[in-house]
């Protein structure tokens, strides 16, 4: 499989490009307050619609791509790192910790204005993304042979300390601080503004580029961290900056849109199902088909209660959830043969 | 002179801003008002809140205030959203403001003077000053009634206010809505050492030993019944649990602080023996 032939991975690409466009033409021009494209080329749109057009369906649609691919090329790229198709920002604690981050920002500091009013939540999630992220690699380089279980178990640790001490937040919070941290927990793209999707695309591409250069390595990773050593990988080293990496990514992207499930698990194993599991072509073919997924899921969030809105994190669960499972039964029965 | 300077300057405030003609309202007691002042007729949509008059129920829901959806709120082409403090995301109403639509922030009313004013914030901006002001007349009528009323009343009852959503009963403490209705019907809140509304054990409920447990039900779905406040551990076992003394009261009517307030504290102090 890594054998692949260029050229059919770049038609591959190819084809995921032309997809996220049609639904990038698509997540604009659905939606409560119909535009046609055919007006919107013809350039005869009302004020409003002009309006809807360009403050808020534009940059919802791209910090869903932003979103989408920061969610997805990270799941892909975390789990060349650990070397298990389980692992997830969300499932090993990174979002949780995030959110507890966001949870202190909002109920212990509380700011209403200013550079903090904007942006504190932008960079608590992205504090509390990087510190997990640093816990977790310290408890799975403490022992070699087990560093999947470990990094495992201390995922799950640092939910349930995350999910305490966010609950006891939720107990001392007041009311209206209570409803920003629920609505927050759900996940939505429904915040964007333009410097919303400047600031989530300033800390988001770095990210992927750095992932995606490091591509040829996690390659050489699959085949075990020693097997990696001896090609001249450092392997500290590659963890490291992949850690950053995917802490600015994730960080950013949970930051600006809340906790949204399983788009960095189910898009991942959908491209190494279908294409294969060479990083050249896996990490920028799911931030493609991240983006595509997240603005389906955004444009259903938007359209299905109209007037009203979904938060978009239940809408990915409810697709996650489900193929989640398949997932796990797919891999059992495999197992079993 | 000054009546013709005045009425000039209202001609040219008119001109330049004609009267809103497509209103979204959000928050029940804001929809409220705006029925009270009879101008339902230019209401294009509310929120899920907003369940007085039944006739409301018919209109667009634009969700919970809290989350509100910026382009939900556009598609139904007002020229006019009123909303109070509570609503948001904060960046939403910032995405309608982008898009030109007039946005009326009210603050959310808490007291009796409270209505008045938001009563009388929305009359002016809807040019119905002339119904504000009547309804404001009639409401102040009401509360003198309420206010003889109240000085018969030879003690305050001790009142606690619990919020049953689901999940943990929470008591209500200073600072909330119902503490202000307590307040305004004759009753003296025991819960008051804490701001908020927080969980409180059995042990701690039976200590406050309210006389009367007061609760809301919503208006639309199921809401609680005495049976279920009386289930709340602890409860049984107050002054107010012994005697059956439980209060249940519509959450609109009684925490929304719309034109029904003081119906609402004349209907609760008449609960009170």
């Amino acid at each position: 499989m890594l054998m692949t032939k260029s050229g059919s991975n770049i038609r591959y690409l190819f084809g995921l490009g032309i997809v996220l466009l049609v639904m990038m033409g698509m997540a604009v021009s659905i939606g409560a307050v119909s535009i046609s494209p055919a007006e919107f080329l013809k350039g005869n749109l009302s004020d409003v619609q002009q309006a809807v057009l360009w403050s808020i369906r534009i940059p919802r649609m791209l910090l869903g791509v932003i979103v989408g691919s920061a969610l997805a090329v990270s799941g892909a790229a975390m789990q060349g790192l650990f070397r298990n198709p389980l692992a997830d920002p969300g499932l090993i604690g990174i979002t949780s910790g995030a959110a507890l981050a966001v949870g202190i920002m909002i109920v212990l500091v509380n700011p209403s204005s200013g550079f903090l009013g904007t942006y504190g939540l932008s960079v608590a999630a992205f504090v509390g993304a990087i510190l997990t992220c640093f816990v977790i690699m310290r408890f799975a380089r403490a022992s070699q042979s087990l560093s999947i279980m470990y990094m495992l178990l201390a995922g799950i640790a640092v939910n349930a300390i995350a999910a305490a001490a966010t609950g006891f937040l939720t107990y001392i919070s007041d009311d209206q601080q209570l409803r920003t941290l629920t609505f927050w927990t759900m996940g939505s793209l429904a915040s964007a503004l333009w410097p919303t999707v400047l600031v989530a695309a300033s800390c988001v591409l770095p990210g992927l580029v750095l992932m995606m250069r490091n591509a040829r390595n996690l390659n050489m990773l699959l085949l075990g961290e020693e097997d990696a050593g001896h090609l001249g990988v450092d392997c500290d080293k590659l963890k490291n900056r992949l850690v950053v990496a995917i802490a600015l990514a994730v960080g950013a992207g949970v930051a600006v849109s809340g906790f949204i499930g399983f788009v960095g698990l189910v898009v991942p194993h959908l491209i190494r199902l279908f294409i294969g599991p060479d990083h050249r072509i896996l990490l920028p073919a799911s931030a493609l088909l991240g983006a595509a997924l997240l603005l389906v899921a955004d444009t259903i969030s938007r359209t299905v209660v109209a007037p009203a809105e979904i938060p978009v994190g239940i809408i990915t669960s409810l697709i996650g959830g489900p193929f989640f499972l398949w997932l796990l039964i797919r891999q059992y029965s495999g197992r079993a043969q | 002179m000054k009546r013709l300077f005045l009425g000039a300057l209202a001609l040219a405030a008119g001109a330049a801003h004609a009267a809103p003609e497509r209103l979204v309202a959000v928050g029940g007691a804001v929809n409220e008002i705006i029925y009270a002042l009879g101008a339902e007729e230019l209401l294009v949509g509310n929120c899920v809140s907003s369940y007085y008059p039944p006739e409301a129920l018919k209109l667009p829901k634009v969700g919970y205030q809290r989350m509100l959806p910026a382009e939900g709120i556009l598609s139904l082409n007002p020229d006019l959203v009123i909303l109070t403090d509570k609503a948001g995301p904060p960046a939403v109403i910032q995405q309608l403001e982008c898009t030109g639509v007039d946005v009326l922030k009210v603050p959310a009313a808490e007291s009796f003077e409270g209505v008045l004013e938001t009563v009388q914030v929305i009359g002016s901006q809807l040019e119905r000053t002339e119904q504000a002001e009547e309804l404001i007349a009639r409401l102040k009528t009401e509360k003198a009634i309420l206010d003889a009323e109240l000085e018969q009343q030879e003690s305050a009852p001790k009142v606690l206010f619990i919020l049953t959503h689901g999940g943990a009963p929470s008591v209500g403490g200073a600072g909330t809505a119902a503490d202000a209705m307590i307040a305004l019907s004759g009753g003296e809140n025991v819960a008051t050492a804490f701001n908020g509304y927080k969980p409180l054990s059995p042990e701690e409920l039976i200590e406050l030993a309210p006389e009367y447990v007061l609760s809301s039900k919503s208006g639309v779905g199921p809401g609680g019944s005495t049976e279920a406040i009386l289930k709340i551990p602890g409860v049984a076992l107050t002054p107010a649990g012994k005697k059956n003394q439980i209060i249940m009261m519509d959450s609109l009517l009684l925490l929304g602080f719309g034109p029904r307030t003081v119906e609402a504290a004349l209907q609760l102090h008449n609960a009170y023996d």
